[in-house]
């Protein structure tokens, strides 16, 4: 117990040293970092087009209030700050590594790998917007549909914020482990943040089969509406504990795929 | 060798480097279905308590295949060349044109449209599949004329875009590393021009100020010829137009161009 307490110290601190090295860096270059954050409210433009949308048809989904969607939007805007952020620049570095042939040197690290190359760069400037007008879109839409602010409300949705932030992890990096066998993924990543979108809206929207695949095959709609759903008290039991489980499953999924993915790694490029 | 034979060439490598990854062409041609089955469920959902109402002037299926078609036209008529561009003046690689007996736009030009022909020919042929369908669900006859005129009404799209993209790659001359500033107005230039929602959402203020740009003539006006709720006068019209905005931006891009290259030092990795 306390070789594994004093890893996960060594790890946390050198995940400090990431975020240090990597505030360091992007202050040097400081005009990057806010043009960084202009690109990012132009994608929150692109989202807020759809709030547009809901207000302007009066959009109701069946019980779902245009108040009500404002919470799944604000949600599903905060996870793409908290994606942007820890995730987005290592999944495109991966399939660099790959197709450079750099993934050597970083073999040869006495840390994990898999921390290294998936957790290496966070990026401070992308999440600013989506996070700050993510927490605005939050806190109206809780407020309009009169949700209690109570200790349980408060723990239950920051829970499936933490579950969410894990499912961002293992599903978002599934194309650029793909690039250890087809070297370029870029149209897959595409079809990934296409999904991603899809989360814009409550899940309710879709067919039945869509929420199935969604929710139990690649957990997508897991992100972003259980949340709102347990805190709205419209989600199910059943819904509720493969919620809590999935995080666990798509953990060592991805753990597996990822030993496969590096058993397949050539090092053929110049 | 002549100009045909150069060209010629540079298009068939264009079309080489686009089938190399073949695995990731196909996955780039079913992500373009993806924002349509979206946006499908996000329109079903909203005129499913009033099918017979119109919103922002559309009906129900006006607005599914206004959709569809916007979707396929974005992916058609995107060409996102001034990544490559600024690239080229930030690294030096522009010396290498600048020796050689070709145009700079030419090149560009002509392995674009190599690199886009595959994907391009599939694109239209979906549009002309969906057409196809949508004539047998109303038991309307398909009107060949209308998706002729949208053929040419892509095409100057196409060519648009890219003078417009050629026009913003100059910006590189003054700035250095302007990677994020593309994709930036890369998003921008997809909203306004109607790659997500119909301009009409934007309201009739926005809408007047974007008569007066060349953005509306691109995704949104190929997408209302083929979709229907354009009428004959209208499209020849907008055609019209937009082969005065081609003149327009490609005297403007030139200018700019010119104007950048005196700032051009050829220096770089």
């Amino acid at each position: 117990m306390y070789a594994w307490w004093h890893t996960l110290k060594n790890y946390l601190v050198i995940y400090w040293l990431f975020a240090k090295n990597c505030f360091m860096a992007q202050m040097e270059y400081r005009f990057n970092f806010y043009l960084g954050i202009g690109v990012e409210i132009s994608y929150l433009i692109a989202k807020l087009l759809y709030v547009v949308v809901v207000y302007k048809t009066d959009l109701h989904i069946g019980s779902i209030t245009p108040d009500g969607i404002l919470l799944f939007v604000g949600t599903f805007t905060l996870m793409t700050g908290i994606y942007s952020g820890l995730f987005f620049y290592n999944s495109l570095k991966i399939s660099e590594y790959v197709r450079e042939g750099t993934l050597d040197l970083l073999l040869v690290k006495p840390i994990s790998l898999q921390f290294l190359v998936t957790l290496r760069y966070i990026h401070f400037g992308t999440p600013i917007p989506n996070v700050i007008a993510g927490g605005v879109m939050i806190v109206i839409g809780w407020n309009a549909l009169e949700i209690p602010v109570t200790f349980f409300h408060l723990f239950a949705y920051g829970l499936f914020l933490g579950v969410a932030t894990i499912l961002a992890y293992c599903l978002m990096f599934l194309p650029a482990l793909l690039s250890f066998w087809f070297v370029n993924t870029g149209g897959l990543g595409m079809i990934f943040y296409s999904i991603w979108d899809a989360n814009n809206m409550p899940m309710a929207i879709y067919s039945k089969w869509a929420r199935r695949i969604g929710i139990y095959v690649l957990p997508f709609m897991v992100i972003t509406n259980f949340g709102p759903l347990l805190i709205m008290q419209e989600l199910r039991v059943d819904q509720l504990i493969w919620g809590l489980c999935v995080p666990i499953i798509m953990l060592v999924g991805f753990r597996m795929l990822w030993k496969r993915a590096i058993s397949n790694y050539s090092s053929a490029s110049g | 060798m002549s100009s045909y034979e150069t060209y010629n060439r540079i298009f068939k490598l264009g079309m080489q480097s686009a089938l190399e990854y073949r695995m990731d062409l196909i996955f780039s041609l079913l992500s373009a279905f993806f924002p349509i089955m979206i946006q499908y469920f996000i329109w079903s959902a909203v005129y499913a308590d009033n099918p017979d109402q119109a919103y922002f002037g559309y009906s129900y299926h006006e607005m599914i295949m206004y959709t569809i078609f916007a979707a396929f036209t974005t992916r058609i008529v995107m060409t996102h060349v001034e990544h490559e561009m600024a690239l080229d003046i930030k690294d030096g690689h522009l010396n290498r044109y600048l020796v050689r007996p070709i145009n700079y736009f030419s090149y560009r030009f002509f392995n674009l449209i190599g690199q886009k022909m595959f994907f391009n020919c599939l694109m239209v042929c979906a549009i002309f599949a969906v057409l196809i369908c949508y004539s047998i669900y109303n038991g309307t006859p398909m009107k060949l004329e209308r998706f002729l005129l949208f053929l040419a009404a892509v095409i100057l799209a196409f060519i648009l875009n890219m003078l417009i993209s050629y026009a913003i790659a100059a910006i590189a001359f003054w700035l250095s590393e302007i990677s994020y500033f593309f994709e930036m107005t890369g998003l921008f230039v997809i909203i306004i021009s109607g790659g997500m929602f119909p301009v009409d959402i934007f309201g009739p203020w926005v809408n007047a100020m974007l008569d007066y740009s060349p953005f509306k003539l691109t995704i949104y006006f190929a997408a209302n010829v083929v979709s229907g709720r354009l009428a004959r006068e209208e499209i020849i019209a907008g055609i019209g137009m937009q082969g005065l905005w081609i003149i327009s931006m490609y005297i403007l891009s030139r200018i700019l161009w010119r104007i950048g290259m005196k700032r051009y030092l050829g220096l770089g990795g």
